[in-house]
């Protein structure tokens, strides 16, 4: 053996040493910032604010179509690719932007393609039917799909190390707080994860489980509706646990699925975020999560392609005239600016519940959720270090935002010396409209001073590394789920009319993939079955 | 005056004991082992400082200018002494404990002289006992300051070069501050206050270059000559000469020495290339020292190579320079060969070529990112470009220090559907070093080596296949994108055989 013995194709202990303690041994020194600038986006205000006002021309021609949905979102998507293979293509898609996807929009620059919305679906259960077959059918889940545990396609699978938690000055794998909080939060959130486990396994009369995805599929037993009364914080205080380490992580976790908290979030649905998922993988955690570098948006993009010959992007549902025989349906085209009266059998109305009222006057009486106000940013980030971003997504402990996701985490390129980092913010500390209006009216170097002084704490150096931030305001980005918000389910998921499905994840109050894709599944069902 | 001395006496023991921790802190975290670094560190000090003190009773005239002496002494020694004792060690390795030792004598005995002579100037306005207690007090309570600032504000934020030159300047205030207090008693004392502040102006532009000299010390830290050194956007990329062994480090990871590197190329090129006599198309991936396609030209039946490495400056350098490509024998510069600077699995992903030999050369998977040059996925891109009688060969690490690792690269290249062979060869500057052989059917060794070579033949061949007791693992695990196992089993274990 020569001298140079201990090498890693070649790196001695002295090397290594050295290489990475240059920041100890100098001690660090910093700059002043300045502002990177970027695009301030947000859904299409116009078409919604003519809506709102009713400023639509006269329809000037008539066609027919057999079936139309309005709403190219998840729903509207996997209502028509159950269509498709179901062998019904005489249908429309109509999306009111000029991208399908809705809240799982996603865009690309010149460094990765990223997420403007949803960016990760998580392994699903055999309850979640539907998408297995869906992720069967895009190619991303091989063999059986009732397997227990099936495989998936590695590419898709989120890659390691994916979470971690900056807490106490440095960083954690995982989300929940493990470092340096003390001996009683430690208990409360062992007890908070057993107290989980065990309403995970609970079933109700009917032998079904209280919580799983899609919430359809669970137990109706109504001995459960009493969670539905209160808070999950109410519910939370009630079990004794107390410590603000846990309910900090609970409320984390309740404001990245529900926009809002757990002094805002029904027990029933706080219950059923951590109780739901039962999905496992024959090649990965069972944790894992299947996301791309466009977060859900590969999903989007491959049903977007399936259904090209339906799709028809810049096209409004404006007016709904309900008739026994027959939905007339105005729909405004947004490139050659005219209204056209599509006539159809059955009309599936796949956007969110709020705007239904607006365009069709005559509708019966529900009640719509409350909606959260989001903001996501991308922010364009150079000269990385690879030490620097190592995980998925990372979440800064009490910060303001919900933390960033790293969009070129997926990728299998070895050097990515620029990435761009999705930054998610529910504007949960206001009442929804008040946080809508402040959402809309902040303008964008507002945002960006408010964005870098959220991650400052863990990346003093950002601001100087950060050459773009894209904003995208999303004013209601997702239902949340109130107290009694169950109740109010049974008047969304009544027939509103024969000839009129809704397909949303408006119909079981909670904004998530399984939920959307199962009432998009659903409304073509009942279709075909006519 | 006695307050002064009082307040001196007190800067003093902090700057004391601040020198004798950077050196047990730093000794630590070069040469590791903290518990031997700081015993011996610190009972080398503190048995100096006895000496000091004995020493101190031979000082019997003009003690203020000895003291002033003494204190600049100290604070250019210890001010300096981290940044000296970081030089040290990129200088050469094992002088540097003989160094660190002499350092921490001398400052120690200067150190110890100096309270013996501050009691000395103190003693006609106190009484003994009241001298000996107020001394001491002061003395220890700058040691509890210092020794709670260190680890908690001082090495993070200014780190152990900063540091000491901060306290080396604490101790040239102290002599200044002694200048202008007996001026009245010393005879040139404009000299002293020059002198002062000359070292005072060596300390701070050493406090202000600490970064420089860092820089300046890393380049040295290969040791031997630097011959060539180029930064690119993926790498530093230094080569090194001493006598007729040239070095080529990347990010100060050793890649190769000219000594011995012919051991490691022809054990990744020849046992592949030896049965593939009807090769045609072969693909190398990374390698871009152009070494593996030396080896790989010595066939003639190899119509092209296909080099891919990320760094255009890499593949130029030993394309162009006349040193450099001496040592790969003009190979990049063969018409057989055409490079290409991409990265390798978003080029392969791209592309649909099939090769009869791919030849992977790697770094090691000492990150995330290489973790991902060694994942099912990228095994499974791999197995496309193989036409179904070629053999692709990987460099994976060395089976002696991480077997773990080892075989876990052989678990992972078998769950993505390939029959894998595993053989080893000793490259002295490396180490017992290791190959994955990666086909579709299962593999045939050579009979001979039909090219010469200076290592490999016919008879050596068959040995490098075995696999003593200490070079194997049962190791189940595989290597997934989303577990990431190899990154994190092959820290353990270099960071288990780096010592």
């Amino acid at each position: 053996m020569g001298s140079g013995a201990a090498v890693i194709k070649g790196i001695t202990r002295r090397d290594f040493l050295i290489g990475s303690s240059g920041a100890l041994l100098l001690g660090c020194s910093e700059q002043a910032p300045r502002l990177p600038s970027g695009l301030l986006l947000g859904p299409d205000h116009s078409i919604g604010h003519k809506l709102r006002d009713g400023q639509f021309p006269v329809a000037t021609r008539e066609i027919h179509t057999p079936i139309l949905i309005a709403g190219a979102g998840i729903a509207g998507l996997n209502c028509g690719w159950w269509l498709q293979r179901n062998g019904i293509t005489d249908f429309q898609l109509l999306e009111l932007e000029l991208v399908a996807g809705g809240n799982t929009r996603s865009g690309q620059n010149a460094v990765s393609a990223f997420p403007w919305g949803a960016h990760y679906l998580p392994l699903p259960g055999t309850d979640a039917h539907y998408v297995r077959m869906l992720l069967a059918d895009l190619g991303a889940l091989q063999g059986d799909i009732n397997a227990l545990a099936p495989t998936y396609d590695e590419r898709l699978l989120v890659q390691a190390p994916d979470e971690r938690l900056f807490i106490n000055g440095a960083w954690q794998e995982g989300l929940i707080p493990r470092v340096g909080i003390g001996a009683s939060a430690k208990r409360e959130i062992q007890q908070f994860e057993a107290l989980m486990n065990e309403w995970g396994e609970r079933k109700g009369a009917d032998g079904r489980y209280v919580f799983t995805i899609p919430s359809a599929m669970g137990s109706a037993d109504p001995a459960f509706l009493v969670l539905d009364k209160i808070t999950f914080k109410d519910w939370l205080q009630q079990q004794n646990l107390r410590s603000d380490v846990l309910h900090w992580y609970v409320s984390y976790s309740l404001r990245d699925d529900f926009g809002a908290g757990q002094d805002r979030v029904s027990a029933w649905a706080g219950l059923h975020y951590f109780c739901c998922r039962r999905g496992q993988a024959a090649n990965a955690e069972s944790n894992s999560v299947l996301t791309s570098p466009q977060g859900n948006g590969w999903i989007v993009e491959r049903l977007s392609k399936i259904l090209q010959p339906q799709l028809k992007t810049g096209h409004t549902l404006v007016r709904i005239d309900a008739q026994f025989n027959s939905v007339s349906a105005d729909v405004y085209d947004s490139a050659t600016q005219e209204v056209i009266r599509i006539i159809c059998e059955q009309l599936v109305w796949a956007a969110p519940l709020f705007v239904l009222p607006r365009v069709w006057p005559a509708m019966p009486h529900i009640i719509p959720p409350d909606y959260a106000p989001w903001l996501v940013a991308n922010l364009t980030v150079n000269n990385i270090e690879e030490h620097e971003f190592t995980a998925w997504d990372s979440v800064i402990y009490q910060g303001q935002g919900l933390g960033y996701v790293d969009s070129t985490h997926q990728t299998l390129q070895f050097h990515r010396p620029q990435r761009v980092l999705t930054y998610y913010h529910t504007l949960s500390n206001l009442a929804p409209r008040e946080a809508r209006q402040q959402l809309l009216a902040s303008s964008h170097e507002t945002w960006t001073t408010q964005i870098f002084a959220d991650l400052r704490k863990a990346h003093p150096h950002l601001e100087k590394q950060c050459s773009a931030i894209d904003l995208w305001r999303w004013p209601h980005a997702m239902a949340i789920p109130v107290p009694g918000f169950r109740s109010s389910l049974l008047s969304r998921q009544q027939t509103l009319h024969p000839r009129i499905q809704v397909a949303h994840s408006d119909l079981s109050g909670v904004s998530l993939f399984e939920e959307a894709q199962y009432w998009g599944v659903k409304a073509a069902q009942k279709i075909i079955a006519t | 005056m006695q307050f002064a001395l009082l307040v001196s006496v007190f800067v003093i023991a902090s700057c004391g004991l601040i020198y004798e921790l950077v050196a047990g802190a730093l000794s630590s975290y070069l040469l590791g082992d903290s518990i031997t670094q700081f015993s011996t560190v610190i009972g080398t000090y503190l048995f100096a400082m006895g000496v000091g003190s004995w020493l101190s009773r031979h000082i019997h005239v003009r003690i203020a200018e000895r003291f002033i002496i003494i204190e600049i002494m100290v604070g250019l020694l210890g001010g300096f002494s981290a940044a000296i004792l970081f030089l040290c060690f990129a200088f050469a390795g094992e002088p540097f404990r003989i160094i660190l030792y002499f350092l921490v004598s001398l400052i120690g005995i200067l150190v110890g002289i100096e309270i013996p002579l501050v009691m000395r100037l103190l003693e006609k306005d106190l009484k003994l006992s009241e001298l000996v207690s107020s001394v001491l007090s002061v003395d220890y309570l700058g040691a509890l300051l210092v020794s709670v600032l260190f680890p908690l504000l001082l090495a993070p934020h200014l780190g152990f070069v900063r540091t000491s030159l901060l306290f080396g300047i604490f101790n040239i205030a102290v002599a200044l501050w002694a200048v202008h207090l007996f001026k009245k008693t010393i005879v040139h004392h404009g000299r002293y206050r020059a002198l002062g502040f000359f070292a005072l102006l060596l300390l701070l532009a050493g406090f202000i270059g600490a970064e420089k000299l860092m820089r300046f010390s890393e380049l040295k830290m290969y040791g031997d000559d630097i011959v060539y050194t180029q930064s690119t956007p993926y790498q530093r990329i230094v080569l090194t000469r001493w006598r007729d062994d040239f070095r080529l480090y990347l990010n100060g990871n050793l890649q190769f020495s000219s000594r011995d590197e012919y051991r490691y190329h022809e054990s990744l090129v020849h046992p592949a290339l030896a049965t593939l006599p009807h090769a045609r198309d072969v693909l190398v991936l990374g390698g871009g020292d152009g070494m593996a396609v030396r080896e790989l030209l010595k066939y003639s039946h190899i119509e092209r190579i296909t080099l891919v490495d990320l760094d255009p400056q890499m593949t130029e350098m030993f394309k162009s320079d006349s040193v450099l490509s001496k040592l790969n024998n003009l190979s990049l510069q063969s018409p057989k060969v055409t490079v290409v600077n991409a990265d390798a699995l978003k080029w392969m992903e791209a592309q649909a070529q099939s090769y009869d030999a791919i030849v992977v050369d790697f770094p090691d998977p000492t990150n995330y990112a290489l973790g991902k040059l060694y994942s099912v996925t990228f095994y499974q891109i791999l197995r496309r470009h193989l036409r179904p009688q070629g053999l692709a060969v990987v460099q994976t690490t060395s089976p002696l220090y991480a077997p773990k690792s080892y075989w876990m690269v052989n678990n992972t290249a078998r769950a993505a559907g390939f029959n894998t062979t595993g053989y080893h060869a000793l490259v002295p500057t490396f180490g017992e070093w290791g190959f994955m052989l990666l086909s579709e059917k299962a593999y045939q060794q050579p009979t001979q080596i039909p090219v010469p070579t200076r290592f490999l033949n016919a008879a050596i061949l068959p040995t490098l296949f075995v696999f003593p007791q200490d070079m194997q693992s049962d190791i189940q695990e595989i290597n997934r994108l989303d577990n990431q196992a190899l990154v994190r089993v092959f820290e353990q274990e270099w960071g288990a055989a780096l010592r």
